[in-house]
């Protein structure tokens, strides 16, 4: 139930974090902790935290563990980047964050997950939620700059990740 | 570049926080966000935040698949043919061997040579016991 609910919400972000290579292992690995324990008794929402927190622990432990920090590496020149290289400049952009700021970012991007449980994950407040997303898209927006501006990206959507 | 070197204005002004709860799905004041929007600052950080959540989206895969490694993809097939090719020599060895050890049929003149031969004498003729009816094979008498 849990896993069918929230596994790509998990892997998209676990996908981002350590990449696409591990993201699956660590999908299930997430699932797997979830599994073996008792389920808490909590609101759906709240649930979904609980589901998220333990997937950023892990990321946070791999990293930790095999000692993958983002390179931090010139950028390509994002102005005339192809897919491929967009990604990367993303990437890279991401890795320029501060981690407590990247994950804040990317649970809401790619997650989806709302504020209060973005805070529950993180175990930080609403308001220092707000400010920590605004502050990632500001810097993302000044290192990826030429990609946002004059990007192949012709049209953007209004959509809700969730 | 570092973290340190990104010095954003990362102040939260009343119009960036409308845009960003609008961009979160939260509930906006109309007045406000409208407010929010007059400013062309304010106008560029929504679509650029709008392009940021592409790229993001666009940078990896949105659904959970679990990965085969490039080892296990390659190997697979090969694990097929394989299998296949040592099943198909097992058979045709298999048959081969069963087709050299089969004995070739009689022949009619070996049958003919065979019962004319000199050394050969036949058997005995077995004793033979009328059936007579009415006797009955379980009195003594008639044993013996």
């Amino acid at each position: 139930m849990l896993f069918t609910a929230h596994r790509d919400g998990v892997f998209r972000y676990l996908c981002r974090i350590v990449g696409q290579g591990e993201a699956p292992d660590l999908t299930q690995e997430v699932f797997l902790r979830v599994s073996r324990g008792p389920v808490p008794d909590i609101p759906a929402d709240a649930l979904r935290a609980w589901v998220f927190r333990i997937a950023r622990n892990l990321a946070l432990n791999y990293r930790r563990d095999t000692g993958r920090r983002p390179h931090l590496v010139a950028l390509v020149d994002t102005s005339r980047a192809a897919p491929q290289e967009t990604s990367a400049a993303m990437r890279q952009a991401l890795a320029l964050l501060a981690p407590l700021d990247r994950d804040v970012f990317l649970l809401r991007e790619v997650a989806g997950l709302s504020y209060e449980e973005i805070g529950l994950s993180c175990e930080i407040t609403v308001d220092a939620v707000r400010s920590r997303l605004h502050r990632a898209r500001q810097q993302l927006r000044i290192v990826l700059q030429p990609l946002v501006s004059n990007g192949s990206t012709p049209t953007v959507r209004l959509y809700d990740p969730r | 570049m570092t973290p340190d070197d990104l010095t954003p204005d990362t102040s939260l002004s009343a119009a960036c926080v409308i845009v960003d709860a609008l961009l979160d799905g939260e509930a906006v004041d109309k007045q406000a966000l409208r407010d929010a929007l007059d400013d062309r600052a304010t106008r560029d950080y929504f679509v650029d935040a709008l392009v940021l959540r592409q790229l993001t989206h666009e940078m990896a895969p949105m659904t959970f698949t679990v990965a085969e490694s490039p080892v296990a993809r390659t190997r697979r097939p090969l694990q097929w043919v394989m299998s296949a090719a040592v099943l198909a020599l097992v058979a045709t060895g298999g048959y081969l061997a069963g087709h050299r050890r089969e004995m070739p049929p009689p022949t009619a003149d070996a049958l003919v040579s065979a019962a004319s031969e000199p050394g050969v004498t036949a058997p005995a003729p077995t004793k033979i016991i009328r059936l007579d009816p009415g006797v009955s094979w379980t009195t003594e008498t008639a044993r013996q």
